[in-house]
């Protein structure tokens, strides 16, 4: 037995009206996007001078997943793990001693892989300004 | 430098649209009607999706007519997903799976597989399907011939309000307490990577002593990609990802709900990776998108309404995982309208936070969303189309405002019983001033439910992100275990 109780098609066409502007909205948004830095767009997004706390939070959520120590030899229950040349990026001086190669591979959004979520604009700006200022950290003292 | 693919999303967005409008105004002028996010699509088409055959009902007053496909139709969270209802379990057993283990839907009873005809041992196969209560008055005739596993008892009366006893097969339309579950086990494979996790570790549990009262608790995992052994050592392991008592069952389907849960807003989909989710806050599988509050509304046939206020956590901190007081001093408000029928779908959202700069600043965010469903209007053509479209601002650090853009859109064919195609296209300009921000995924999959409780999903999924370096593509699955 078909549910199909028959209605007016008028109610159809408020629905399509509905739709309507939904898809010229869409279109119309997405023909132009910004063509600044967000350097430029707000200097103040993030901290001038940024902490090795929060430069850590970043590579903690984003990029320790597969960073690990103990990458490649599955400790962490069934996962498998990426290239034998994975760098470990758990310490202060693993991040320290890779700063240029992080900022780099996220910057042209090679890392993180896959379609994992890639940095922010915030997160990146935060990054190149901690290795602008000459990577502060525990594990590097500022001269 | 904006690569070639970011620069033709527009163009294969403005395609979709123009898709989406050109079937919107091509089904306004063939025929009536009446769907959909995906699988209510596939419910909507016809009655004996979630009933046994209806035989010769009589209409009920608008008031406590369902015939529409809300969220709370199939969830006991009118808001959409998690522990299902008997009519959603329904669906999960009759028409969802290759084997079906209640009364397969008539129109279905040719769609399986080339080759496997058809085997349903709950199907008589013949001229009709079993018929049951006409009204509540022969309802109460069927108590007795309720036979549940994961569901007990039933609060006394039948009101006009609830399911009837005898229009599920077997199963207790109306519980005092029921149990269910969903656990997702993912694999993950691409380039230099394969990782293996838990997703999804929720067991839920709805106690409904009375007519009208209901108290529902899902208790869950935080699921961590890095593995089995940080999920469970992880500090949200297990947490309250719902825990609130509700009043429902009023006429239009009417509720109000206090406790933890996640806001009304946009399409509750079940990929939480969705950028229209991810964006605002709203990403399911985690802890911190869940707020303290009440909501109220209407899920009728076919107008919904929805509001609510809640308090939350710091954007950059996490709720304890029991107390579902632990909130700070910010607060927000959502509304959620719409009509959903049986053929269409239109909703709306609007959502404000107010907090503290540093607990994570304002934000405002709008939706707009609808679905199509072809299947209704012609049972040769399997389809669904869902799409949303948020816009949005949040507060940097600084206290300026970012505006975002983000959008969704999802076509399903449900090519046999048990097999659905699918292929989805997410879009997202988290900041609408800066450069190279932008980032669409594509994807294709299929989802396949061998046996009601067991789904495997999987997907091929290509990202293009502003510059052409950071392409990708990878092989994501998924192991979905329900109940």
């Amino acid at each position: 037995m078909h549910a199909a109780t028959t209605r007016a098609p008028n109610r159809q066409l408020r629905a399509c009206l509905f739709l309507l502007p939904v898809a010229v909205a869409a279109v119309i948004a997405a023909c132009s996007s910004g063509n600044q830095t967000l350097d430029a767009v707000d200097p103040n997004a993030v901290a001038q001078n940024p902490t090795f706390d929060q430069v850590n939070a970043i590579i903690h959520n984003k990029c320790v997943m597969c960073h690990t120590a103990t990458s490649g030899d599955g400790v962490s229950g069934i996962r498998f793990s990426a290239s034998n040349n994975m760098q470990p990026l758990t310490s202060c001086t693993d991040i320290v001693a890779q700063r240029f190669d992080i900022v780099n591979r996220t910057e042209d959004n090679t890392m993180p892989p896959g379609v994992m979520p890639r940095l922010s604009s915030e997160e990146k700006l935060l990054l190149e300004r901690w290795v602008a200022n000459g990577a502060p950290a525990p594990c590097n003292p500022q001269p | 430098m904006q690569s070639a693919a970011v620069k033709r999303a527009p163009v294969i967005i403005a395609l979709c649209g123009a898709a989406v409008c050109a079937a919107a105004v091509m089904f306004a002028l063939t025929r009536a009607a009446q769907a959909v996010p995906q699988y209510s699509a596939q419910a909507g088409r016809t009655c004996d999706s979630c009933h046994i055959l209806p035989g010769n009902w009589e209409t009920p007053k608008v008031a406590h007519q369902k015939r529409n496909m809300s969220c709370g139709t199939c969830h006991i969270d009118p808001s959409g997903g998690g522990m299902r209802t008997t009519t959603g379990r329904f669906f999960g057993r009759s028409t969802l799976p290759m084997i079906a283990i209640s009364p397969r839907p008539q129109d279905d009873w040719d769609r399986n597989l080339p080759g496997l005809g058809r085997h349903d041992k709950a199907t008589p196969y013949n001229s009709a399907l079993p018929e049951g209560p006409n009204n509540m008055g022969q309802a109460a005739a069927y108590r007795d011939s309720i036979h549940d596993k994961w569901a007990w008892g039933m609060p006394d009366g039948i009101t006009p309000d609830t399911p009837w006893p005898g229009r599920h097969a077997g199963l207790n339309p109306d519980p005092i307490f029921r149990v269910g579950g969903d656990f997702r086990f993912a694999f993950l494979f691409g380039k230099g990577k394969t990782l293996a996790f838990p997703m999804q570790l929720d067991v839920h549990s709805a106690l409904h002593p009375v007519h009208h009262a209901t108290l529902l608790m899902n208790v869950g995992a935080r699921g961590q990609n890095s593995g089995y052994s940080d999920t469970i050592d992880d500090s949200h392991t297990p947490y309250f990802r719902e825990l609130f008592a509700m009043t429902n069952e009023w006429p239009y389907q009417a509720y109000a709900k206090a406790g933890r849960f996640v806001p009304a807003f946009g399409l509750k989909l079940d990929d939480h990776t969705t950028r229209t989710r991810r964006e605002f806050e709203l990403d399911t599988s985690l802890p911190e998108t869940r707020v303290l509050g009440v909501e109220a509304g209407f899920v009728a046939a076919a107008p919904f309404f929805q509001a609510s206020y809640f308090k939350m956590k710091s954007k950059f901190e996490v709720p304890d995982q029991w107390n579902v007081f632990d909130v700070d001093n910010g607060w927000g408000t959502a509304f959620n309208a719409g009509w959903r029928d049986l053929g269409w779908s239109a909703g709306a959202s609007a959502m404000l936070r107010r907090r503290p700069l540093d607990e994570g600043g304002d934000t405002d965010t709008y939706a707009l969303y609808g679905s199509i469903n072809p299947w209704y209007f012609w049972q040769h053509v399997p389809l669904t189309f869902q799409g949303e479209l948020d816009t949005g601002s949040e507060q940097r650090a600084s206290g300026l405002k970012q505006h975002k853009l983000v959008m969704y859109g999802e076509a399903d064919f449900m090519a046999w019983n048990g097999v659905t195609l699918l292929a989805a296209y997410d879009w997202a300009d988290p900041d609408r001033d800066v450069i190279d921000d932008e980032s669409g995924r594509f994807q294709l999959g299929a989802q396949i439910t061998v046996y009601p409780g067991v789904t495997l999903d999987s997907r091929f999924r290509f990202l293009n992100v502003a510059t052409p370096t950071g392409d990708a593509t990878d092989f994501f699955t998924q192991l979905h275990l329900w109940f």
